[in-house]
C-alpha cells in the first residue's frame, strides 16, 4: 500500500439511523405548506425589496460622485444585486432574479470594466426600479423581453473588447 | 406518496442575510423540521457546531469576512473543527461550472443553486441521509468522494486502485 494513496473513510450513517422508518409528509404536500408559509410571509416582500434597491441606489450614487469610481460602491452593488438574483423568485419577482443574476455578471466577470461602464449599470439599476414601480410580478412583456436583451447584448459587447 | 420523515434533524443555517433566514424556516418548517439554528456568520456557525452539534449545515457562499467556502475548508480541515465529517448543503447563485467546482472541491456534500427550490433542498437532504459518500483524504483534498456514481460501463485504468479503507471515529 501506497503511503500516500488516498484514503477512503467510511463514515457511519448516523442520521439514517436517527430519522429512522417514520414516514413524513408526501413531497405535494411539502411542496403546497411551503409556497402557503412563502405566501403567508408575503406582506414583508415589498420592504425586503426596497432595502435591497436603497441599497443598490445609494451605492450607485456613490460609484458615479467619484473618478474613479469607489470599488467599495461597486462593490456594494455586486452584493445587492446576487441578493436579488437569489431571491427575486421567491419574492415574487421573477425579472428581479434575471436582472440581477445579469449586473452580478457583468461585475463579477471584471470589476474594472464594470467601473469604467458605470451607464450600463446604471442602465441594469434603472430596469430594476422600474420592474418595482411598475409591480412587474411575472416575466414581463415584449418591452421587458426587449430590455433585458438590449442589457445583455450590451455587456457581451463590452466583455469582449 | 409518503416520504421520508426529517423532523428528528437538526440544521443549522449560516446565511448572513436575515431574509434567507426566514425563507430557509419557512421552507425547512414545511418539511417538519423545527430543529433550526441561524448563525450570520462563519465564526459563529462554528461556535454553534462546537456547543451545539447539528446534524447537517446549510451554508450561504457569499459571506463576509469568510465567505462558505472558507467555512467549508475550516470545518474539513481545521483543526479545531468540530466536526469534520458533518454533511454540508451549499446555498449558492454562483452556478457556473468552475464555481461548481470549486465548491465540490472544498468539501461540499450538495450544491443548491438559489432561488430555492423546495423540491430540491428537500432531494438534497434526503440524498445526504439515503446516499451517503464515504469520505476521501488525500494530501489534496478531505470531503466527501466526489464521484457522486459508479459507471458499469467504465473500462478505464481504476485510478483509486491503491488506497486504504477506514472506518470513521465519528
Amino acid at each position: 500500500m501506497n503511503d500516500k494513496a488516498p484514503q477512503i473513510i467510511k463514515v457511519p450513517n448516523l442520521l439514517r439511523a436517527k430519522i429512522g422508518n417514520k414516514t413524513g409528509p408526501d413531497l405535494n404536500q411539502i411542496v403546497k405548506q411551503a409556497e402557503a408559509a412563502l405566501d403567508g410571509m408575503s406582506h414583508l416582500y415589498e420592504g425586503w425589496i426596497r432595502d435591497y434597491l436603497d441599497t443598490i441606489n445609494k451605492a450607485m450614487s456613490e460609484a458615479q460622485a467619484s473618478v474613479p469610481p469607489d470599488p467599495d460602491a461597486i462593490a456594494r452593488i455586486r452584493k445587492a444585486s446576487h441578493e436579488l438574483k437569489g431571491q427575486g423568485l421567491t419574492l415574487g419577482y421573477p425579472l428581479l432574479t434575471q436582472v440581477g443574476h445579469m449586473l452580478h455578471g457583468f461585475i463579477d466577470r471584471d470589476e474594472a470594466c464594470a467601473a469604467r461602464n458605470l451607464d450600463l449599470i446604471a442602465a441594469h439599476i434603472g430596469f430594476m426600479n422600474l420592474v418595482v414601480q411598475k409591480k412587474i410580478r411575472g416575466d414581463g412583456g415584449p418591452e421587458e423581453e426587449m430590455l433585458l436583451g438590449a442589457l445583455g447584448q450590451a455587456a457581451r459587447k463590452l466583455a469582449k473588447n | 406518496m409518503s416520504s421520508i420523515s426529517l423532523e428528528a434533524l437538526s440544521l443549522l443555517v449560516v446565511d448572513d442575510n436575515k431574509h434567507m433566514h426566514m425563507v430557509v424556516k419557512a421552507i425547512l418548517n414545511s418539511m417538519r423540521i423545527k430543529n433550526i439554528r441561524f448563525s450570520d456568520n462563519a465564526a459563529d456557525a462554528f461556535m454553534e457546531m462546537r456547543n451545539w452539534h447539528p446534524d447537517i449545515v446549510i451554508s450561504d457562499w457569499a459571506m463576509e469576512p469568510l465567505d462558505g467556502l472558507d467555512f467549508v475548508r475550516l470545518v474539513r480541515k481545521g483543526d479545531d473543527s468540530p466536526n469534520p465529517y458533518i454533511p454540508i448543503i451549499l446555498l449558492t447563485g454562483h452556478t457556473e461550472m468552475h464555481r461548481v467546482l470549486e465548491a465540490r472541491d472544498a468539501g461540499v456534500n450538495e450544491i443548491l443553486a438559489k432561488p430555492i427550490s423546495i423540491k430540491s433542498l428537500y432531494s438534497r437532504l434526503v440524498s445526504i441521509i439515503e446516499q451517503p459518500r464515504p469520505f476521501v483524504k488525500s494530501k489534496a483534498y478531505f470531503g466527501p468522494c466526489r464521484r457522486r456514481s459508479v459507471d458499469p460501463n467504465y473500462s478505464g485504468p481504476e485510478r483509486r486502485a491503491d488506497v486504504a479503507l477506514s472506518d470513521s471515529a465519528a
